[in-house]
């Protein structure tokens, strides 16, 4: 058998010319060309080549799984880097306002809300610019689009307002003295009157916040008159104000937490008085008048109802 | 392998003349022997083999769809096709006579560092062998080829002779036996 395997290895010898071989590639190669001069892209038959045969043949479940997902994942990314700079009419571009849809719905902080929505609002706006230096685009086509994209831009003001105006309110809404002021005080009455004073950092939020609002208003005015530069100058002069409010926002927070600490003590200062104990909760009460001094911020400026307790408790007592 | 044979088939369906100069170049030398092996004649073989890639590659084009597995399957069918189709043109018997007028013809020694007596031993033992494959009936001669010559697994040479593996096996052991027996009467 050895004997017989070594002869047929050696028959595996018996081959043809290497010159007919050759030759006969080339004539074989020539008459094919002939009989199919149009020949597709080789690039793109392997590559459709190489796909076809993994989901024929290798469609095992988690490879294809797997293939998908990174397919998925790449292409999103790829979708969402190329839709960046997509203008209305591209077929990326309602990818860009589905990612900025997004971006808006998975932020939460307050603050970084208008922001983004004032870089949504530039992006209308340079989309406009856009638009209007297309060449390609038909005039009533044009106007469509930027009556479409005005309108958004409006749209994405009249949202950073209302954020903002929201934002504006935040400290009075919280704290447990607050409770209690809502029955009787509605919360505009409270930032009137803190405007009004204009001492406390209430007063000042308030009037930046109208400062942003008129410099919104402006971008509009702005928009209206087909000043897309001037638009995009107001816009970056919002996110300044924005910038520059934000320490004053937390400094605000640290007040609501003195607050907290007028509001406990005016609260035990009434349970005491419920109690009929005059002279303690007089010491409490005062306590709570040097903390309300030492503390130039908002909400012991608004108080009306503690100390309405307090001058009603105090005429009981005359009364006594 | 087979996956590499299958990517080789969808190039080729996509008219990729590359991938067929690939085929050519892979399987050129494993055709070119079954056909010789078969009508026992240089020049027809050089000519049948040529034929055979040709074929092929129109009907891959043509058909889309091939009813074996790999370009290696579609090639040896192919070439027994011819192969019947010649000796019918012909008018010859399969049955091959073994006394060819040239002893030689054929055998190409590839190795060139290998002395002349060292050559001659060989081509003298090839030739022996080749009468004795020869001699034998047309099935266990395709058999022994395919197998030990051109090593293909029995699962190959069933889907080119479209036969059961079990089959082919059978067949191998018989075409083997009667070898044997033929080269101890030699």
């Amino acid at each position: 058998m050895t004997n017989l395997a070594s002869q047929f290895n050696k028959l595996k010898k018996i081959k043809p010319d290497y010159q007919w071989k050759k030759d006969n590639r080339d004539v074989l190669l020539h008459q094919i060309n002939i009989d199919y001069v149009k020949q597709e892209d080789v690039f793109m038959s392997r590559f459709f080549n190489i796909f076809e045969i993994l989901f024929r043949q290798l469609s095992q479940p988690i490879g294809v799984v797997l293939l998908l997902m990174s397919i998925m994942i790449g292409g999103g990314i790829f979708s969402l880097s190329a839709s960046e700079n997509a203008k209305p009419g591209d077929s990326l571009y309602i990818a860009k306002i589905i990612n900025e849809k997004a971006q808006l719905a998975l932020t939460f902080n307050k603050d970084e809300k208008i922001e983004l929505a004032l870089e949504f609002a530039k992006n209308r706006t340079i989309e406009i610019a856009k638009i209007i230096e297309e060449i390609k685009i038909e005039n009533n086509k044009k106007q469509e689009q930027v009556d479409r994209l005005t309108k958004d831009f409006r749209e994405e003001i009249v949202r950073i307002k209302k954020a903002k105006s929201n934002n504006s309110i935040i400290p009075t809404n919280s704290g447990k003295s607050n409770n209690k002021v809502q029955d009787n005080i509605a919360v505009e009455d409270v930032m009137v009157f803190s405007a009004y004073i204009g001492k406390s950092d209430k007063g000042m939020q308030l009037s930046e916040s109208l400062t942003f609002n008129k410099v919104l208003d402006q971008a509009e005015v702005l928009i209206n008159n087909k000043d897309y530069e001037g638009t995009l100058e107001k816009l970056e002069q919002a996110n300044v104000i924005i910038k520059e409010e934000l320490p004053s926002i937390s400094g605000g927070n640290e007040a609501m937490a003195d607050n907290d600490d007028y509001a406990i003590i005016v609260d035990k200062s009434d349970s005491t008085i419920k109690d009929s104990v005059a002279s303690s909760s007089d010491e409490v009460l005062k306590e709570a008048a040097d903390l309300s001094s030492e503390d130039d911020h908002v909400i012991p400026q608004g108080h009306f109802v503690p100390q309405g307790h307090f001058v009603k408790n105090e005429e009981s007592n005359t009364e006594k | 392998m087979k996956i590499k044979e299958k990517i080789l088939f969808w190039q080729i369906k996509r008219k990729d003349k590359e991938a067929f100069a690939k085929a050519y170049d892979l399987y050129v030398d494993q055709i070119y022997r079954f056909i010789y092996f078969k009508i026992n004649d240089k020049e027809e073989a050089h000519d049948l083999t040529s034929q055979v890639f040709l074929k092929a590659w129109e009907h891959i084009q043509q058909k889309g769809e091939i009813e074996v597995k790999t370009v290696k399957a579609l090639l040896y069918r192919i070439s027994r096709n011819c192969v019947i189709d010649y000796y019918r043109k012909n008018n010859k018997r399969i049955n091959i006579s073994i006394e060819s007028d040239d002893e030689n013809v054929g055998i190409d020694i590839v190795d060139e560092s290998q002395n002349i007596l060292k050559n001659l031993e060989i081509k003298l033992d090839i030739e022996e062998v080749k009468k004795k494959i020869l001699e034998l009936k047309d099935e266990y001669r395709e058999v022994i080829i395919l197998h030990f010559i051109d090593e293909l697994s029995t699962k190959e040479i069933a889907e080119i002779l479209d036969k059961t593996a079990g089959n082919i096996r059978v067949l191998i052991h018989r075409a083997l036996k009667a070898l044997k027996k033929l080269l101890k009467n030699y």
